[in-house]
Order: C-alpha cells, then structure tokens, then sequence
C-alpha cells in the first residue's frame, strides 16, 4: 500500500492503517529500536508505543514521508525508554555512540549551557551535505541509526578498523566545524 | 550543549538524508519479534485481522457490484478475493524531478496568505471563472539541492469558493491545475457543504461496514455497492446546523475505546482531483472526513449511524469479503502469514452452474487507478 493510501486510513480512524504500517514499516521501527535497547521484549514495547503514537499524532500531521517518521519517533522513543530504564550497560551501542560524540564537543561545554538547538541542526545538516554519501551512511548508521560497529561494516562492506577511522574522522570534521560555527569555544 | 543534544539534534536531519537509498535499513534477523507482535492497546485485536492487499487494489475494484452471488452466510453475500504472494521493497524513495509534473514539482502556492497544496490534478477551463492574481512558485530538487521558480496565473474554481480551492496556471502552460487550502476549516456542516458546492460536486462510491464478531472472535469486513446517492446525503448531511466540532487535539475521542465498528463511505469529488477519500461514521455518533485534507467533524448522533446503517442493511446486499489463497483456503487471522510479504490481489467469483461451481478470475486489466500515476487525473467534464 502506498503511503498516501496509509496516511489517509489514519485521517479516516480506520484501525486498518496500523496493520498496513506494521505490515510495510514494522521490521524497519524494530530494528530501530532493538539498536537502541537491546532487548527483545522493550523492543515490542517501543514498536507498540510508536504505533500509538503515530495514531494518535495523524492527524493533525500529514508526514510527508511516513518511513522516516516512523522512524524518528522510533528512535526517539528508544532513547527514551533506554534513559528510562537506565540500563547504561557500557557495553550498549547508544551509550558508547554518547561517549563517542563527546568528542565533538568541548570539554568546557559538556555542561548545561544554553545554545540554540535550531542552529545546531541546521548546521548538521550543512555538514552532512558537505559529507560524500558514503561517509554520510556510515555516519547516520552510527548515530542516527545506532548500528555497532560490526554492522556498520557489514553493511558496507569494509574492515571494522577502517570504519572506526572513518568515524573517528568525521568525528573530528564535526568538533572543527562546529567550533567554527560559533556553537562553542 | 552535551552529548545527548547532539544525538538528539541527529534525530531531527533533514528527512532527505534518511531516504537517500544507500541509507536503507538493513532489517537482521530480529523478524521473530514481528511474530509475537501484539498490540498493548484495545486497537490491537482489530489491526491484526486485516489481510492487506497491494498493487491493483483500489476502491474501483470493488465499487461493482459481484454478478454472481456464490453463497450467504450469516446473511452476508461471501465474495472471495484471491491473493497470491510477490514481494516488493519498502523503501520510500521520491521521485526524481524530471520523473514528477509541474504541479508535483511546484507543489505550493500561496494566495491571501494561506497556503494552498497541489491536488496534481487539471482542471478544465469550463470550470474557471476569473483570474485572481499572478505570483511566483517554487520548487525544490531533494535530489540536486535546486531550488527553482516558475511563474503562474492564479484563477478561481466553478461553484467552489476561493478561500478553499484554487486553478494554477504555469507559464508557457495551457493547463490549470487544482490547489486547495488544506487548513480551511468550515464553522458547519452547511458551510462546508456551500464553500464547495458538495451537492453538486460529490458523489458516494462503496459503503464499507467493519465490525467485531464476537462468536467468531474476527474483523468482518462487508461491503454495500451502488447505495442510492440521495440516501446517503439525506441522511447525513441533512442538518445544515452542525458545527464542525473536530479538533486535532482530540482525535482519539471520536471512536469508543473498545472497537465495536465502523462506517466508511467511499468518495469522489473529480472537480477538485478527490478519489477515494472517505466519510466516516463512528460508534459514538460522529461524521468524519478528511475532504480537503484535514479533519472535520460533525456529531450526528449515535441514533443516526444506526439508523443509517439499519438502512443500508435492510435495502442493500451486503457482500462479505472473505480472502482465499490460491487453494481456495480461506485466509484469516488464526492462519495469517506471519512474514511481511506484499501480495496482489486477484478477483475469483465463483459462478453456480449446472456442472456444480466454477471458478474464474474476474478481469482487473479494465479497472483504472490512480495509485502510482504521475499525470495528473484528469476529472470528467
């Protein structure tokens, strides 16, 4: 089913567009989730909580593309859950992602200081669009979709070293230019 | 700023980069949780017992009524659909810029400051009545980061007020192209029904009836064809007073939290490019409908959708629709396919005949569609 067909059921309050968007997006929103906590049962629960919250939010939204949407809230609801739990085992994919994007950051600023969140992203998306696609899919794998390192060379067909140093590089691309840009001193 | 502002402002890229088409998700092999997937919340026993459908399926399909009746059962006409199993991606990709219309590709336009969506559908110049104005759209190449701007002619639409619906004409273009303001919001149902002429200008399709059985503990979906248009618009949209009471803040108040059914009507209106879109009844006495985009509501009352639906199964057949494999088994909840195949559906009717009963595929090639077309539709004028 197209998704224009699926956003309309969720206008219409038909039950049916929560089948057809398990049906076309649930192993996507799992794997989402099961990055982030590692478990099978949470995973359900956040699969489940993004469906609802997906139902409950069309309308008034009209996502323009329901794949990332979807996705989003997935992810965001994940962390949350993670946070939640405060399962923080050091061995879990999101909680070495933090401790790696510390990097990026000054240590001076890894405080609660204000800064503007809307300039943050937009000048990620400046950075991404200045990244070539492959390093910019091995960046999101990491960070948005919080893949291990494992996977992400798997995916990509390249060494687990090479695709730390390729990280580790953007990583630092991200510190200069975010620095640059005033965010931090 | 910390560490998890940062993977939080991640989070909210520029959906472009999540669907560029190396970024596709890898599902593992975390599928067996799909097969224990059950939905904490009362929505759950009714999401799971739909058997989807792809490809050729559309409203069209089943807006004709069967010729042939094959049995009745529990009062219902059973009409079995054939599905067979292909597979397909589902990746969401957007189409290239080339591959879309100019009214895809320039896709807004404003117009007294408010914001009017393309419908990419035409509109024939007999519907126009004057030009209103001119301005400038714009449009943006996800693929090429390209802005580009094109000129057009802003006209109103026969019957249909301007604070709802406009014609665009681009320059160096003959066309017009329908626009509509998606987040107008009429005060009644008979505001609603004068700002688009709704009488003139919209017509009913296929009744679709869903409702829990709870002796056979499934979803039954039936359906009623060709119910008389004047009925349903007596019915419904008789008490012009209604205020429109819908709020996107609660749209979860307007269905009882344990499903008990559901009433949708299918509908057109080809002067402004709609096919297919839906009013709706609801257990607790509600009329929704996404026509113009967002939602409207109107409370009816409970007393109403009954009687309206009582109606409809007194003096229409309804026909049950019951899905079968390429075995003839029929398919239900209890023996669903738990992978996540698409599959395209096929038409069987089974005919009584002297020779006992015959089977045949009924033909689909005839059935038109608009899923997937990138030229505008066309309405008939």
């Amino acid at each position: 089913m197209e998704d224009e067909e699926i956003i309309n059921l969720y206008w219409n309050r038909q039950e049916k567009a929560i089948y057809e968007t398990d049906k076309k997006y649930g192993k996507y929103c799992t794997t989402i989730s099961f990055n982030i906590l590692q478990n099978n049962e949470e995973t359900k629960e956040c699969v489940n909580d993004t469906y609802l919250k997906t139902w409950n939010s069309i309308p008034p939204q009209r996502p323009n593309i329901l794949k990332v949407y979807l996705g989003r809230i997935a992810r965001n609801l994940a962390i949350n859950q993670y946070e939640r739990k405060k399962a923080k085992k050091r061995d879990y994919t999101l909680e070495i992602a933090l401790e790696e994007l510390n990097e990026c950051i000054s240590s001076k600023n890894n405080v609660e200081e204000e800064f503007d969140y809307n300039e943050l992203v937009n000048m990620l998306n400046v950075f991404l669009s200045k990244l070539s696609q492959d390093k910019r899919k091995i960046f999101l794998e990491r960070y948005w979709y919080l893949y291990s390192i494992k996977e992400i060379s798997s995916n990509n067909k390249i060494s687990e070293s090479n695709t730390k140093t390729i990280l580790l590089r953007i990583r630092s691309q991200l510190k200069d230019y975010l620095k640059e840009g005033g965010l931090y001193e | 700023m910390n560490n998890k502002d940062l993977l939080k402002a991640i989070g909210d890229i520029d959906d472009r980069y999540l669907i560029e088409e190396k970024n596709r998700v890898k599902t593992n092999n975390m599928v067996n949780i799909m097969k224990n997937l059950k939905l904490k919340y009362v929505l759950a026993p009714i999401c799971i017992v739909f058997i989807a459908v792809i490809g050729i399926y559309k409203s069209g399909i089943f807006t004709s009524k069967p010729d042939i009746a094959i049995s009745k059962k529990d009062g219902w006409i059973i009409k079995e659909v054939k599905t067979d199993k292909t597979t397909t991606s589902d990746t969401a990709i957007l189409p290239k810029w080339n591959e879309m219309s100019i009214s895809q590709q320039f896709g807004e336009v404003e117009y007294t400051n408010s914001k009017y969506s393309s419908k990419i559908a035409k509109i024939s110049k007999n519907n126009i009545i004057k030009n209103i104005g001119n301005t400038t759209l714009t449009g943006y190449d996800t693929y090429t980061k390209t802005t580009y701007s094109k000129k057009g002619d802003l006209y109103s639409i026969k019957g249909i007020a301007e604070k709802c619906a406009i014609a665009v004409k681009f320059e160096r273009d003959t066309d017009y192209y329908v626009y509509v303001n998606s987040y107008y919001r009429p005060k009644t149902l008979g505001e609603f029904i004068e700002v688009l002429n709704l009488k003139d200008n919209i017509s009913f399709g296929t009744i679709y009836y869903n409702y829990w059985d709870k002796d056979s503990e499934e979803n039954i979906n039936v359906e009623f064809y060709d119910v008389d248009n004047e009925i349903i618009w007596n019915k419904l949209f008789s008490n012009l007073n209604l205020e429109n009471i819908y709020s996107d803040n609660d749209a979860g108040k307007y269905t009882s939290e344990r499903f008990s059914q559901s009433i949708s009507i299918s509908v057109d209106i080809p002067l402004l490019g709609y096919k297919n879109i839906s009013v709706s009844l609801t257990d607790k006495g509600y009329m929704l409908t996404n026509i113009l985009d967002t939602g409207k509501g109107f409370y009816i009352g409970e007393d109403k959708v009954k009687e309206f639906l009582e109606y409809i199964k007194e003096n229409y057949d309804g026909y049950k629709i019951v899905y079968v494999d390429e075995n003839g088994k029929e398919i239900t909840d209890k023996n669903m396919e738990t992978e996540n195949n698409m599959v395209e559906e096929k038409i069987m009717m089974t005919e009584n005949t002297v020779n006992g009963y015959v089977t045949k595929e009924v033909e689909t090639d005839k059935i038109t569609s608009n899923e997937n077309k990138t030229e505008p539709y066309i309405p008939n004028n």
